[in-house]
């Protein structure tokens, strides 16, 4: 569970990107943010795990309060949430194996990672995450030689890799085409479901966020001007979010 | 006036600089002949020269190869030919292990704009200071020998191999360290799975190029006292006893052939 109380940021440059934002997002939700580019989405997510520090007010993760946690309990933190960026962001020259291998550095001292030794049951792992992600044939290919939907879902199985309860994942789909951007989006419907795993994402398209997510989070600079259920989003909130009417292309995420 | 033309007016005016460049250069080469007197009767020598240099390839002396008279084999031309190889393998590895810290210390990502000029003055100041002149430094403080070779190979290396490398470090992808911090790697464990991976294939290809150019100024380095096969040169070409000078030369170019190959199919299996 991540509660969020009175959170605000403001960053060295004085820029306010959260400004008081209070919520509850529960275990197992698929959980969409969404608007305007400079809202803020991805300062709250990064929040989340502490990419981001926060000014003030207190952020809870299974009710802890993370805002005072550093070193060893921070990286603890850290390796049970998965993290998914718009560009994947996988150590290009490594195989695909060692880059989902990644995913369990943090459950390992030093010394041993640092010879790349580790146990069979986290190699046993990776394998069961790429294979889970339909990219087991890639294993021992270099991950800059995959397209851009299979490198997401290679940084996919690293987060799966980590065993998370949590991932959280920042415009997963914006550098991708139409069709990749369906099958990536089906692959974490599919971990939400199967894995339990809670999902928070931001979104560029608001059709993808309300086909797949169960709760939209609307953020206009800084403020969260919308917290419901899928179903509930209409035009008029869609107004409120994004300040003005979308056109139908972007609604529609053309 | 068209905006086109407008913007065309604002084009850097490349002519006046190409034109400097050439009168500078031509300024440069009349002085130098300038300079230089030219002694007919030397002249008229140059094709009895040549004439004699590959007359040396028609009889080389195979046995040289494995030794001279009253020397044999730990002098011998494939001894020396090891001898320089060696000298060019330890001393790019030298420099490679010194260019490292000097690398970081030239990276802007690393230690910031400021102290990296730092860094950068100091590589500069390697890559110009002459080789041949270091050579003649350590020989006359370290005598003569391979280990003087490894020392002015190894720091005259320093200057590219700590540029190139700097240049690495600073082109690297932060996005997959990015990533692995959020994973919840550490320090070391970021290094060694984010920052190794994108940079050692990389510094290896470098100094494999680097092994190129150091195997040859080896032979050469030698030639003044600092080991290996260059002392030949010096000892057979006054006066010169093209047979072996010829053998010499085949037995270089052979060296530097092998070497050549082996670096770059592996550096072409490391890109
Ligand atoms: N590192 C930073 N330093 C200063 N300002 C930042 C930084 N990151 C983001 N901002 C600013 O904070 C606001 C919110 O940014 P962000 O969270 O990235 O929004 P979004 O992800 O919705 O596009 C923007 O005005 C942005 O310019
Ligand atoms: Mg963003």
């Amino acid at each position: 569970m991540i509660r969020f109380v009175d959170v605000q940021k403001t960053y060295s440059n004085g820029v306010q990107a959260l400004k008081g934002v209070n919520l509850q997002i529960n275990d197992g939700e698929f959980v969409a943010i969404i608007g305007l580019s400079g809202a803020g989405k991805s300062t709250l997510l990064r929040s989340i795990n502490k990419m981001i520090p926060i000014t003030s007010g207190q952020l809870y993760i299974d009710d802890i309060e993370i805002s005072s946690i550093r070193g060893k309990a921070l990286r603890y933190l850290r390796r049970s949430i998965g993290m998914i960026f718009q560009s994947f962001n996988l150590v290009k020259r490594m195989s695909v194996y060692n880059n989902v291998l990644t995913g369990r550095v943090g459950y390992h001292s030093t010394f041993p990672t640092l010879f790349g030794l580790f146990p069979r049951e986290d190699k046993i792992l990776a394998l069961d995450s790429l294979d889970a992600l339909g990219i087991l044939d890639k294993a021992f290919t270099r991950a800059d030689q995959l397209s851009g939907g299979q490198q997401q879902r290679v940084a996919l199985a690293r987060a799966l890799t980590q065993k998370p309860k949590l991932i959280l994942a920042d415009e997963p789909v914006a550098s991708l085409d139409p069709i990749t951007t369906v099958q990536v989006m089906d692959d974490f419907a599919r971990i939400n479901k199967d894995f339990g795993i809670t999902i928070v994402a931001n979104m560029h398209h608001v059709d993808l966020a309300l086909k797949y997510a169960t709760r939209i989070i609307g953020i206009r600079d800084g403020i969260v001007v919308f917290d419901g259920l899928s179903s509930e989003v209409n035009e008029q909130i869609l107004v409120e979010v994004y300040g003005r009417t979308l056109k139908h292309n972007e609604v529609l995420g053309e | 006036m068209k905006n086109s033309e407008k913007a065309l007016k604002k084009l850097p005016k490349k002519w006046i600089i190409n034109l400097i460049f050439t009168v500078a250069l031509i300024a440069l080469v009349i002085y130098t002949l300038e300079g230089s007197t030219i002694n007919p009767l030397r002249v008229k020598q140059i094709p009895f020269i040549i004439a004699a240099f590959f007359r040396g390839f028609a009889d080389i002396l195979w046995p040289a190869l494995f030794g001279f008279d009253g020397y044999q084999f730990n002098e011998s031309i494939i001894y020396l030919a090891l001898q320089t190889l060696s000298i060019g393998f330890f001393g790019t590895l030298l420099g490679a292990i010194l260019a490292i810290p000097v690398a970081f210390l030239a990276s802007r990502n690393i230690v910031g704009k400021h102290l990296a000029k730092v860094g950068s003055v100091l590589l500069v100041i390697i890559r110009v200071f002459p080789e041949i002149i270091l050579a003649y430094i350590l020989v006359k403080g370290l005598g003569i020998g391979s280990i003087t070779g490894i020392l002015v190979i190894g720091i005259h290396s320093v200057g590219m191999l700590g540029k190139l490398f700097a240049e690495t470090i600073d082109e690297m992808d932060r996005s997959s360290i990015e990533a692995l911090e959020a994973v919840g790697a550490n320090g070391l464990q970021k290094v060694r799975y984010g920052i190794l991976p994108q940079i050692l294939p990389l510094m290896t290809s470098i100094t494999l190029y680097r092994l190129d150019i150091n195997v040859r100024s080896a032979t050469v380095l030698g030639a003044i006292g600092a080991g290996g096969l260059g002392v030949l040169l010096t000892v057979f070409s006054d006066p010169p006893a093209w047979d072996i000078l010829a053998t010499i030369m085949v037995a270089i170019m052979a060296m530097v052939m092998i070497v050549d190959t082996v670096s770059s199919k592996l550096r072409e299996k490391l890109i």
